[in-house]
């Protein structure tokens, strides 16, 4: 696994020292942040209390993660042998492709399901998403998109009653 | 006895056609979702919990149990026959599960792993029935201070318990901890991290970040790899799946083992279905007299850990319902939606809400019957859905996904914390940091904070309160005595494993 290009970003030396360090800024913004509010005593605790304190332990435990040993590699399925783990190999295009399409599906709905309702936000977004996988033909995303959105209507706006419009113009 | 004469009492609820429904379409949906792989429980619910608003909370409840444990028979069946495992609890199936596939013994491990899961289900029943109950009325009797103790070995023991060592699984339970600040302070009414963002008052939406650390950070991972374009998966009917005499005399120990072992650790705060799963596997090889054979399609090695995790599943309703301090995310997002409805889990809801507790864990009993019988016999359907591909399932499930999250908080800017965090659960994945900590984190950060809050204000501001009180000093001893075997153990096998990195 350590030849795919995001295991190659995993394995490096450096790892540990980057996540401690985004861990205890993460820590620091948020003690420094906490200081804006009231701490009040620890009888009586006001609301910049608690965050002080979660902030340092965060700075805290990014310190523990830096001078801790290098964790085990990850246990996942995709590491147990199988003899064809070189077929699989997904390339940082592959990657950045599926996080396009995937999160761009996402904002789509978001940005489309008020204005335009729920039938339009929802075929959109299924034919965008089926875009991720270079496999998909336009056709195979056209009919998935129509078939999930009349089920998808059916079920959650006539069916369940989410107050949402099917069509909004 | 009393448990017996209440759970009779929720057989007659949950016998009600309604709720039988609402069970059969849990347990179904459950299976289907733990068969097809990168579809997790956790998924499944967030994506259904929109449904649970429209029915009576008991109902919706016993549909939201039946998808959690009907996805640990199911995840099994992708472990096996494609060695990619349905649901994250039951990758451990995988080890021994997936060559004894290759052994054209597929039918067999299916048939074992199931009778695996109904005997460890009923064993978390057992449990569900005896101890619950007690445990409900010794939480009654807890503090402010006790309860803090408590959801910090709950915290503790989720971080110890990740693939990545102590100090990385704290850090995500103090992020989890501190994601719970933004909102609304409860005793104050200050807005805390909103950054002027009114959209932020009410906090961040549990379910966006479920959704976005688990299923959307998880599908981002499979696009493009070997779950996404598996082959043709060998057919297994009903004839093939019986087993030998040897399989079944070495099958009942390891079940009776693995099932109790997953109950005990199910029923700790914190911990839950997979750990429970790798927890048995590593007891049955340690005292294995043929250990070698783990590995190779080792029979123990399928059946104890898949007992292990379904024992887990259903136990883990103990803490969550009894304590209110949930066992693992899943449970954490079924608390969210109970609460949703106006019920509270904790020391009084077994007391307040007797009907959907005991309806509950009859529909445990009734769910466990349904799957077997599903399972079994439709077991040519549920591997012909191994075929549907991935490629097209996605999208799917992002664009349900998106609405499931839109549903529950009506607002287009839940669906953009799903982005959000998508993008957050896939950088934490490159950077092995465990998703799990934070969700289970970000549902008691509240609950921690007020506790803290009450247990200072009552002894007015003296610390030692915490190691006064018998049950909260206990708990703290226990949470460090975790953290220190923790370090212990990662410290000693350090430098085997910086080899192995």
């Amino acid at each position: 696994m350590s030849n795919l290009p995001e295991r190659r970003f995993l394995h490096h030396r450096h790892e540990r020292f980057w996540v401690a360090l985004i861990l205890f800024a993460f820590g620091v913004f948020v003690a420094w942040h906490a200081t804006s509010y009231e701490l009040g005593s620890l009888r009586r605790m006001g609301p910049g209390y608690f965050p002080l304190i979660l902030g340092l332990a965060q700075c805290l435990f990014a310190i523990m993660i830096f001078v801790s040993p290098q964790p085990p590699s990850d246990f996942d399925a995709s590491e147990i042998p199988d003899g064809d783990l070189a077929a699989e190999k997904g390339n940082f295009q592959t990657k950045l492709r599926a996080f396009g399409f995937i999160l761009g599906a996402m904002i789509i709905f978001a940005a489309m399901i008020r204005p335009t309702g729920f039938v339009p936000a929802t075929a959109v977004a299924t034919f965008v998403a089926g875009l991720a996988e270079p496999d998909n033909s336009i056709w195979d995303l056209v009919l998935l998109s129509l078939g999930i959105t009349v089920f998808a209507s059916l079920v959650f706006v006539v069916g369940l009653g989410v107050p949402v419009p099917l069509v909004a113009f | 006895m009393d448990g017996i004469t209440q759970l009779i009492a929720g057989f007659s609820s949950a016998l009600t056609l309604s709720k039988l429904g609402y069970c059969f379409f849990g347990v179904m949906m459950g299976m289907l979702m733990g068969v097809l792989p990168g579809i997790g429980a956790m998924a499944t619910i967030a994506m259904l919990l929109p449904v649970t608003f429209y029915v009576p909370p008991d109902a919706g409840l016993i549909m939201l149990a039946g998808i959690y444990y009907g996805a640990q028979y199911g995840g099994s069946v992708a472990s096996i026959l494609l060695n990619l495992p349905g649901t994250p609890s039951s990758a451990i199936i995988c080890l021994d599960g997936y060559p004894m596939k290759r052994q054209g013994r597929a039918g067999p491990a299916i048939f074992l792993t199931t009778i695996a899961s109904f005997i460890g289900s009923f064993i978390a029943i057992a449990l569900l029935v005896g101890a619950a109950p007690a445990v409900a009325r010794l939480a009654l009797k807890f503090g402010a201070a006790d309860y803090f103790s408590l959801m910090i070995v709950g915290l503790v023991a989720a971080a110890s318990l990740t693939r990545f060592g102590i100090a990385r699984g704290l850090a995500m339970s103090t992020l989890g901890l501190a994601l719970g600040l933004i909102g609304t302070d409860v005793a104050t009414g200050t807005y805390r991290y909103t950054f002027d963002n009114m959209q932020l008052a009410d906090g961040l939406s549990v379910v966006a970040m479920a959704m976005g650390l688990f299923g959307v950070a998880e599908i981002i991972h499979m696009v493009g790899s070997r779950g996404a374009r598996h082959g043709t998966v060998a057919k297994v009917s009903l004839r093939d799946l019986v087993p030998t005499k040897a399989d079944l005399k070495q099958t009942p120990a390891p079940i009776i083992r693995g099932g109790l072992l997953g109950a005990v650790v199910g029923a700790l705060p914190g911990t839950g279905a997979s750990i429970g799963a790798f927890m048995a596997y590593g007891l049955e090889k340690r005292i294995s007299s043929v250990p070698k054979k783990f590995g190779t399609g080792h029979v123990p090695g399928i059946v104890a850990p898949e007992a292990a995790n379904n024992s887990a599943a259903q136990a883990s309703f103990i803490p969550t319902l009894t304590l209110g301090v949930p066992g693992d995310p899943v449970l954490a997002l079924m608390m969210t939606a109970l609460i949703i409805h106006g019920i509270q889990p904790g020391p009084t809801m077994i007391a307040e809400h007797p009907e959907i507790y005991w309806g509950l864990v009859a529909s445990f009993v009734i769910g466990n019957v349904l799957l077997l019988i599903l399972n079994l016999p439709l077991i040519g359907i549920w591997v012909r859905l191994l075929q549907v591909s991935y490629r097209l399932l996605f999208p799917v499930v992002i664009t349900l996904i998106c609405i499931g999250v839109f549903a529950v908080g009506n607002s287009p800017f839940q669906v953009l914390q799903v982005v959000v965090f998508g993008i957050v659960g896939y950088a934490m994945r490159l950077a092995r940091l465990e998703p799990a900590p934070v969700l289970l984190g970000f549902v008691l950060g509240p609950m921690v904070e007020e506790n803290f809050r009450r247990a200072l204000q009552l002894s007015r501001g003296d610390l030692m309160v915490f190691l006064e009180r018998p049950a909260s000093c206990a708990m703290l001893v226990f949470a460090i005595s975790i953290v220190l075997f923790s370090l212990w153990t990662g410290h000693k096998n350090a430098p085997q494993k910086e080899l192995s990195a």
